[in-house]
């Protein structure tokens, strides 16, 4: 599986280094930006956190997209001739999504949480009258009322279930119609709507299971802005051992299917 | 070599190769190219390389000596040579049968070709 | 090494494109598979390579049941530019050394070295002829119990032509069968042993190559017309 892994990482390494370049690229703006207005440098450590969703969003759709022109397109051939097991092929990209997906993420908000420090501990200094001094302190307050390496844990897990889930999905939404409906028109049109009725399914039955939309929750409190993340964690864990385990479904669907019924 | 379609392509590689012993091109006692060398050459299959030196071998055209090679056996230049004659008068009395000739028009066509082809060579 | 299929069939929807096929491949023979478009020699091929998965019928390399395992011993080259467009020949060669245990990769650049192809060219800066050698000598360098050559000689010139026949008589290995499909009846004429012709999804006929001349003064040409003229 290691062999696959390499091979996607070196399949992608372009957009990868884009990604990258990118985070460096704002984050110089940010400090450039700091020097002179601290509003501009608090929107730019507000993208960047955006960015780091956008980036992971967009691993993610990336990452579905190379499945479905690996089963449908000759560079499938590739991958597809080794004497690997289909099982092995599909967790090699999983695992490189989840990988550079977090990794990237957590380096964006990584960035941007370290910024709101610096402007934060700036502004003390050089403008304490700001109205936005206070604001930002309770901010960071709010953020570390519990132990902070907790929080991390959990937003960690979040993260993973949710591209394990969106990735294993898609894929059986692909593989579903490239055995079924192979070369016909509208294969595409279909998988996506596969996609979606399982998506929409799976969210809806997560949310009867536990009430996780509290999950992050930004309130204008009685002293300014709050924010909670995750106080009602534990109530959903059973959500995501259901998530978890649509995505096991899902993988294990897929991977017979690309074993036994799949053309490529 | 261009094979053509009506005879086994071994025998079609037989031919080649004991013309060129009759010619002197191979001399005997020379080592042959390996069966695998020989198929790349002449652009044939190995097997039917190998069944080339099996049939060379069994009309004792040429000898192999195990992890050696195979080689061209002494003494059978003019055996060799003797047989292609009789073949090729062979073939031209019977194309010439087929043509309607009886063998006085047949020998008289010959001297007469061979006389002007002499007297060709003479003038140049 | 003996590959062995029964009712192999792979049906589309209504259409059969192999249609209960008996075929046996022994090693130590080159076969050449062919047909007009559309008989199933494509198809025949991918399934024996497991890109195309079979709808009825077994298939055993060795007395096993083909899975992913046979891809070790068994290896496809389509007749499309199928490698990774950012790759340079070595990446070829590190590809295929990093997935096959049989791949050898000194004897692939020695089967490329005297073709004015260097390590460092992208692959798909390459002239057909020159992919086209790329490709073969990455399969011959491997030494696989079944190598599938899918149209090899499709748009090339010929004498690359010629530099791949070379290649495939000198490369193959002891034990091993190669099956070639192709249009090109009178290039392979001499290259292959045994005949196979796929009509409609069917095995038609199978024939050894000199048998063929030495009982019915035929060559593998004339066969051709003899099964696929419409009489």
């Amino acid at each position: 599986m290691a062999r696959i892994m390499k091979y996607e990482f070196i399949k992608n390494r372009f957009r990868y280094l884009v990604m990258i370049a990118i985070m460096i690229i704002v984050e110089i703006a940010f400090l450039i930006s700091n020097a002179f207005s601290y509003r501009i440098s608090t929107g730019m450590s507000v993208i960047l956190i955006l960015a780091g969703l956008g980036t992971l969003l967009i691993v993610i759709f990336e990452g579905i997209a190379m499945y479905n022109r690996d089963l449908r397109e000759k560079s499938g051939y590739m991958l597809f001739m080794t004497p690997i097991p289909s099982w092995q092929i599909l967790l090699g990209k999983i695992t490189v999504i989840l990988i550079v997906g977090s990794t990237l993420f957590i380096g964006y908000c990584f960035l941007g949480f370290a910024d709101i420090h610096l402007i934060a501990s700036a502004m003390k200094r050089d403008d304490p009258t700001s109205s936005l001094v206070p604001a930002i302190a309770k901010l960071l307050d709010s953020l570390y009322s519990g132990d902070t390496v907790i929080t991390l844990i959990k937003l960690l897990i979040c993260i993973i279930c949710l591209v394990t889930y969106l990735v294993c999905l898609a894929y059986l939404a692909s593989t579903i119609s490239a055995s079924v409906l192979r070369g016909k028109k509208g294969e595409k049109l279909i998988s996506i709507v596969l996609f979606l009725a399982l998506f929409i399914l799976v969210v809806y039955i997560s949310s009867k299971i536990s009430n996780i939309s509290d999950a992050v929750s930004l309130d204008m409190g009685t002293n300014g802005l709050e924010l909670k993340l995750f106080e009602n964690f534990n109530e959903a864990g059973a959500s995501i051992i259901f998530e978890l385990g649509c995505s096991a479904a899902a993988f294990a669907a897929s991977a017979y299917l690309l074993e036994k019924k799949v053309d490529v | 070599m261009d094979f053509t379609n009506d005879k086994p392509i071994y025998l079609q590689v037989i031919e080649d190769i004991t013309s060129r012993i009759v010619s002197g091109e191979i001399t005997a006692g020379e080592k042959l190219p390996s069966s695998r060398e020989l198929a790349v050459t002449y652009r044939i299959n190995p097997n039917t390389a190998s069944r080339v030196y099996a049939e060379l071998e069994r009309r004792g055209i040429v000898f192999t000596k195990r992890g050696i090679g195979t080689f061209v056996s002494d003494g059978n230049v003019s055996d060799l040579k003797n047989e292609k004659v009789t073949k090729a008068v062979g073939e031209f009395v019977e194309t010439m049968r087929g043509l309607g000739l009886n063998d006085k028009e047949i020998e008289a066509e010959l001297s007469a070709y061979l006389k002007e082809r002499n007297q060709n060579e003479n003038r140049v | 090494m003996k590959i062995e299929c029964e009712g192999l069939t792979k049906s589309y929807f209504a259409k059969r494109a192999v249609d209960q096929v008996n075929l046996e491949l022994t090693g130590g023979h080159i076969y050449a598979l062919l047909g007009p478009n559309g008989s199933g020699k494509s198809t025949l091929m991918k399934i024996l390579s497991g890109l195309v998965k079979k709808s009825e019928g077994s298939i055993s390399v060795d007395g096993k049941q083909l899975d992913w395992r046979a891809r070790e011993d068994i290896s496809y080259t389509p007749t499309e530019p199928f490698f990774y467009s950012y790759m340079k020949v070595s990446d070829v060669a590190a590809y295929y050394d990093d997935f096959f245990k049989d791949f050898d990769r000194a004897r692939f650049y020695d089967l490329i070295k005297d073709m004015e192809i260097s390590p460092d060219m992208k692959v798909r800066s390459l002239s057909s002829g020159m992919l086209a050698k790329v490709k073969i000598a990455a399969a011959m360098a491997r030494r696989s119990k079944l190598i599938l050559l899918d149209e090899p000689f499709n748009g090339i010139d010929l004498l690359s032509r010629d530099v791949l026949a070379k290649m495939i008589i000198g490369e193959m290995s002891e034990g091993s069968s190669l099956v070639i499909s192709s249009h090109m009846v009178e290039e392979l004429e001499s290259i292959v042993d045994m005949a196979v012709f796929m009509k409609n999804g069917r095995i038609a006929e199978m024939c050894d190559v000199e048998t063929l001349r030495i009982n019915e003064n035929k060559s593998i040409a004339d066969k051709y017309r003899e099964i696929y003229s419409e009489v």
